[in-house]
């Protein structure tokens, strides 16, 4: 998929998409609706409490994140798997290219991962002749598209049931109807047979637990299990803060993440698997490997955006999101859409590229309250704002003189009542029946879409005065 | 009671009808109102674009107008939040000023937060028998806490038929300066709030926060839907209430 390089682009050609914006708000009001209901049968005051648990683990594990990395890494080789510690997204790659050729890989299945959209590792398996088939409906309908996915845990929310169809009739050879029913129908019977030629499976990773090695996956549609049960060969990759100490841990978290992500108490599949099947065992990978991504995580331990590596991407703070919930997924431009993407984009991939997105919400701070891991992302959002001001020292010529100019008047009474003073004299022949509906930039954006109040004719501090010794009015 | 009134520099450049209720409504509740001299603006729209120097200079300036004040009450849900939220990161690294900011921090209440928590009063006995509903601001309730405080309020207003906004919670669209940079999203974003009001019937859409209500009240206005646009206090002041002087 094409992607433009501009934000202003990318977001004009979302507003002007009324199927894509339908689906993600009635795909996010869903969600949100869900959500809401389980909070609601645990309570409010114990859904604080398990929000306060998890942040506790996350920090936790953030803070002795080399020491439980060294500790699954062992375990994991112990296990009889085989690890890749990869810096940057490319080393990733080259590491599962490489096995794929070794293997002589025709087939590739995969299923739920953002890390492998993140690195870019379909179309570079691609490349060397590999048959990569995502197997989760959602992940298989963007693929048929060309798209990236559009939500962390809904990636086809932008699509509706007849373009759904569309997509699906132009890969069958029957016709397949626009029913909800007879769509999944043909996916599962479609993407079932693929499964019995696989040479390799690819899966992500909702949790790794350093204690035993073991691989945590959580689905609703069960095929990233008959993946890891099927493939002769298993790679799976995660983030490398994806990381908890154990099956106490994760108990916290499923719950938790399940709720925040759906709704749902649990997600229907819940699959811990520890790689390589044993002798006596009758299915199961016969070889495993486990990589493990940085790509730009590892820089953030120690700064002030360290909590961003608690995410455990559920997804709520884009469905909570009145940005996100008005302009989908792409417009965003990486693989991370809404409030997690505005700060983990500019943060991984730079300032320069992605710094835009820190301006692109409003700060109503519904993402920060909606995260169960309470990241403060809203915050996160404002200090990206001033690192931009203050590291590239500029946040854009026009705005580093508004704002100096404002501090200086805005700083003394007198300035100030002379800079209101002005504009109100000045106003006129924008004023129109008390409104202003024209004027000039930077107004003339607010006026696209709304009035705006002209100044009155006594400010409040010249009322005051008549006020002042009213004493009892 | 004494008390400051920090007006915020909406209220008192484009709102200064707004002041006038929150003044005659304090004063009715027996509250002895000041008005220091100085104030200018809590320094938000500098703060939320990331420019924290520039915002210091104007925030120590209000730290310093409000220094010898008891309480003070602002008729702002994200003015207040600014402060109580704000302060604290913007002066984190300087000893002396983080120390006058907390103070200053600890006296700053809300309008409905000072007058429901401090002043223990839940009717102010206004009378106003319109249709009316409530959108809540979000630096109000989120950063603030407030939340039911100016609802409890409106409720006990005499006459008054109080409808819940749907998704009363949900962002208006402003964001300060997002409005102008990202002014499409916004449009997008506003248009929601307002067709949410237009479906609860109401008359009147209420508010806590200036700057929600003027945004929400420009996109009715543009679209010409006669929904009456009111800050609190202008509700609060209406009918004359039961503890006029
Ligand atoms: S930032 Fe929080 S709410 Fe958003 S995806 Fe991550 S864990 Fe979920």
């Amino acid at each position: 998929m094409h992607i433009e390089p501009s934000f202003h682009k990318r977001y004009h050609k979302a507003l002007r998409d009324t199927a894509m914006l339908k689906a993600v708000k009635n795909g996010t009001g869903r969600l949100r609706g869900q959500r809401a209901t389980a909070i609601e049968g645990v309570g409010a005051d114990r859904w604080m409490e398990f929000r306060n648990r998890a942040e506790a683990i996350r920090l936790h594990v953030i803070q002795h994140l080399d020491q439980y990395l060294e500790q699954l890494v062992d375990n994991v080789i112990k296990n009889g798997g085989h690890v890749c510690l990869a810096k940057t997204g490319e080393e990733a790659v080259q590491y599962i290219a490489e096995l794929a050729k070794k293997k002589n890989a025709k087939t590739i299945l995969k299923s739920k991962s953002m890390v492998s959209e993140e690195i870019h590792l379909n179309p570079a398996l691609e490349q060397q002749g590999c048959n990569v088939i995502e197997s989760d409906l959602g992940e298989w309908i963007i693929q048929l598209a060309g798209e990236t996915p559009s939500h962390i845990i809904a990636p086809a929310m932008h699509k509706n049931r007849f373009q759904v169809a569309d997509l699906f009739n132009a890969v069958s050879e029957e016709k397949v109807s626009t029913e909800i029913a007879d769509l999944c129908g043909f996916a599962r019977k479609y993407l079932r047979e693929k499964f019995l030629g696989i040479d390799i499976g690819i899966t992500g990773c909702n949790f790794a637990l350093a204690d035993s090695g073991a691989i945590t996956l959580c689905t609703n549609e069960g095929n990233a299990r008959i993946i890891s049960t099927l493939a002769p060969t298993l790679v799976t990759i995660m983030g490398m803060e994806r990381i908890l100490p154990g099956l106490e841990e994760l108990t916290v978290m499923l719950s938790l993440l399940a709720r925040s992500a759906t709704g749902q108490k649990l997600t229907v599949y819940n699959t811990l698997s520890t790689g390589v099947r044993n002798p006596e065992e009758l299915d199961g990978p016969q070889e495993f490997h486990l990589v493990i991504v940085d790509n730009g995580r590892s820089k953030q331990l120690g700064t002030k955006y360290e909590k961003i590596l608690n995410c455990i991407r559920c997804g709520s703070c884009l469905n909570a999101c009145p940005v996100y919930r008005n302009i989908g997924g792409h417009a965003y431009g990486w693989v991370y859409p809404g409030p997690i993407g505005a700060v983990l984009s500019p943060l991984y991939q730079g300032m320069d590229k992605y710094g835009e997105l820190a301006y692109a919400t409003t700060l109503c701070g519904a993402c920060t309250f909606a995260c169960p891991v309470k990241i403060p992302l809203h915050d996160m959002l404002y200090a990206l704002r001033n690192d931009k001001v203050e590291l590239e020292k500029t946040g854009g010529l026009v705005e580093d003189m508004t704002y100096k100019g404002w501090s200086a008047a805005f700083a003394s009474m007198s300035r100030y009542r002379f800079s209101i003073g002005m504009a109100r004299r000045f106003q006129f022949p924008l004023v129109k029946a008390e409104k202003i509906a024209y004027g000039p930039p930077p107004i003339s954006d607010w006026l696209k879409h709304r009035d705006m109040p002209a100044l009155p004719k006594k400010f409040f501090h010249e009322i005051w005065r008549e006020m002042k010794n009213d004493g009892k009015e | 009671m004494k008390a400051s009134l920090f007006v915020t520099c909406i209220a008192d450049m484009m709102y200064a009808d707004v002041g006038k209720s929150v003044v005659q409504v304090l004063r009715r509740n027996g509250v002895d109102l000041d008005f220091p001299e100085g104030q200018t603006c809590c320094g938000q729209p500098a703060f939320s674009s990331g420019y924290y120097k520039e915002t210091a200079i104007v925030a120590k300036k209000m730290i310093e107008v409000f220094e010898k004040s008891e309480k003070v009450v602002i008729p702002s849900g994200s003015c207040a939040a600014m402060i109580h939220h704000g302060y604290p990161i913007l002066f984190a690294n300087d000893p002396i000023w983080k120390k006058r900011a907390e103070e200053f921090v600890a006296k700053c209440y809300e309008f409905s937060q000072f007058i429901v928590d401090i002043l223990g009063i839940t009717d102010v006995g206004a009378t106003f028998p319109k249709k009316v509903t409530y959108h809540s601001s979000c630096h109000m309730t989120r950063i603030l806490g407030v939340e039911e405080q100016p609802k409890t309020l409106l409720k006990n207003v005499k006459g008054i038929d109080f409808i819940e906004l749907p998704y009363s919670f949900d962002c208006c669209g402003f964001g300060g300066t997002f409005s102008m940079k990202m002014a499409d999203i916004s449009g997008a974003i506003v248009e929601e709030k307002v067709e949410n009001i237009i479906g609860t019937g109401a008359e009147v859409l209420v508010g806590s926060d200036l700057t929600c209500l003027m945004n929400i009240g420009g996109r009715l206005s543009r679209r010409g839907v006669p929904v009456q646009v009111m800050h609190l206090a202008q509700v609060l002041d209406q009918g004359g209430g039961k503890n006029a002087y």
